[in-house]
């Protein structure tokens, strides 16, 4: 039951926020707001296949890639975002973002454990992708505006949450509010609607 | 049992001779409109192909197997398209339009052949649902390829992007419309309402893409 309400928390956040994207698109001529848009909306169609699939036919899907491909798109468009608000500058090369790849590596041989090897994989390249191009303008403080650091920041937040839920996924179940990972997924919605505030500002900068 | 090998003979010949007879862009819009069908033609075959490897019954490869290889085989004409004629970006959502219009006739005949003709409503309405839902799926993809075109990085991760909301699109569309009652008549309505919402709202845009 909490995970249908929390899935449904999600989702409308999502679509709501899916909207109000498209509508500055549309006002802004903005590409920035139609990627975002487009990671609403990616976010939000998973989420409501999970749902409804969870609704009738009280399991989740027995292939999942419908939701799971879903939610990889959402990473890319969140991917290409970062690129479109980096523009061309701002590009680290930094030895030390090694240690990203390190990290991943270390969680996704971790995960397969648990999960198959291909959706572990492909988890772990986005995150590293993420993380690669968001660490970066978390601590270039000279070369990147405040605007645009609060936006850096929040996706580094979402892929930390991220791994905080796969965490949890792997030694806590039960569908009751006493899991943690409901927590962590309610913080993960409140993440992702940041998203749309924290990129408001670094556009107008 | 259903021939849709048989079906599909019979609405390709006609096509085929317009495609020989006709040049220019109306040889284009009909030879778009066989690839759909052709597409529709090669997913029923994969479809059941992934079904009968997973041992899935036939609700669940409607609902978890279908949608992605429908919504790949038919933007597969577009892409090669795409990719060897390399045209203007206005003329690749009009394209792809043409080919989720001829799969979807496909598909409504081959449905309808195989459940039967007596049930007029049922069929208007399913025909209506089915064949806005490809058509949505198709605007989801051409509309967003049209703003994603102008740079590389965005051109193919977008593509893939867009391909992977279409299929979800597809698939919660087929996963409502498999259930009864309210579900279903949800499912039925959605799509028509997205290309209402579509026309209502985005008509300019829309004119512009497919002109």
């Amino acid at each position: 039951m909490i995970e249908t309400i929390e899935n449904a928390l999600q989702l409308g956040v999502c679509l709501l926020l899916a909207l109000a994207s498209i509508g500055m698109a549309y006002r802004q001529k903005n590409k920035a707001y139609g990627i975002l848009a487009l990671f609403y909306a990616a976010f939000a169609l998973g989420d409501l296949y999970w749902l409804l699939y969870l609704v009738f036919y009280h399991i989740t899907p027995q292939y999942s890639y419908i939701s799971e491909v879903t939610w990889y798109v959402a990473w890319l468009f969140l991917l290409l975002l970062l690129r479109q608000v980096q523009g061309d500058g701002c590009r680290s090369r930094h030895p030390a973002l090694w240690l990203v790849s390190v990290l991943t590596g270390a969680m996704c041989v971790f995960y397969m454990q648990w999960g198959d090897y291909a959706s572990n994989l492909i988890s772990a390249v986005f995150m590293t992708l993420l993380l690669w191009r968001a660490l970066p303008g978390c601590f270039m403080k000279e070369k990147v505006g405040g605007a645009k650091r609060l936006f850096y920041i929040a996706v580094v937040v979402f892929c930390l949450i991220e791994y905080t839920m796969w965490m949890l996924s792997c030694f806590y179940g039960g569908d009751t509010i006493t899991n943690p990972y409901f927590w962590f997924d309610t913080l993960f919605t409140l993440c992702i609607a940041l998203f749309f505030p924290a990129l408001g500002k670094a556009v107008r900068e | 049992m259903n021939y849709i090998e048989n079906i599909y003979i019979c609405i390709a010949a006609p096509l085929i001779v317009a495609i020989l007879c006709l040049t220019g862009r109306r040889r284009r819009t009909m030879l778009f409109f066989l690839s759909g069908m052709t597409a529709c033609l090669a997913a029923s075959y994969i479809s059941t192909f992934f079904a009968m490897l997973h041992g899935a019954d036939m609700t669940l490869a409607s609902i978890e197997i279908a949608p992605m290889v429908e919504e790949i085989l038919k933007l597969a004409p577009v892409l090669f398209y795409l990719l060897v004629l390399e045209p203007e970006k206005e003329e690749i959502a009009g394209a792809l339009l043409i080919v989720a219009v001829g799969f979807a006739t496909f598909e409504n005949v081959c449905y309808l052949t195989g459940n039967g003709l007596a049930q007029l409503l049922h069929l208007l309405i399913r025909g209506f649902g089915t064949g806005a839902m490809h058509v949505v799926n198709g605007m989801i993809v051409s509309v967003g390829l049209y703003y994603l075109w102008d740079r590389l990085y965005l051109r193919f991760s977008g593509t893939a992007g867009l391909l992977a909301l279409a299929i979800a699109y597809h698939a919660i569309y087929n996963l409502l419309v498999a259930q009864s009652g309210a579900a279903a008549r949800i499912g039925y309505i959605l799509p028509m309402l997205t290309v209402l919402l579509a026309l209502t709202f985005g008509r300019k845009h829309l004119k512009n893409l497919t002109h």
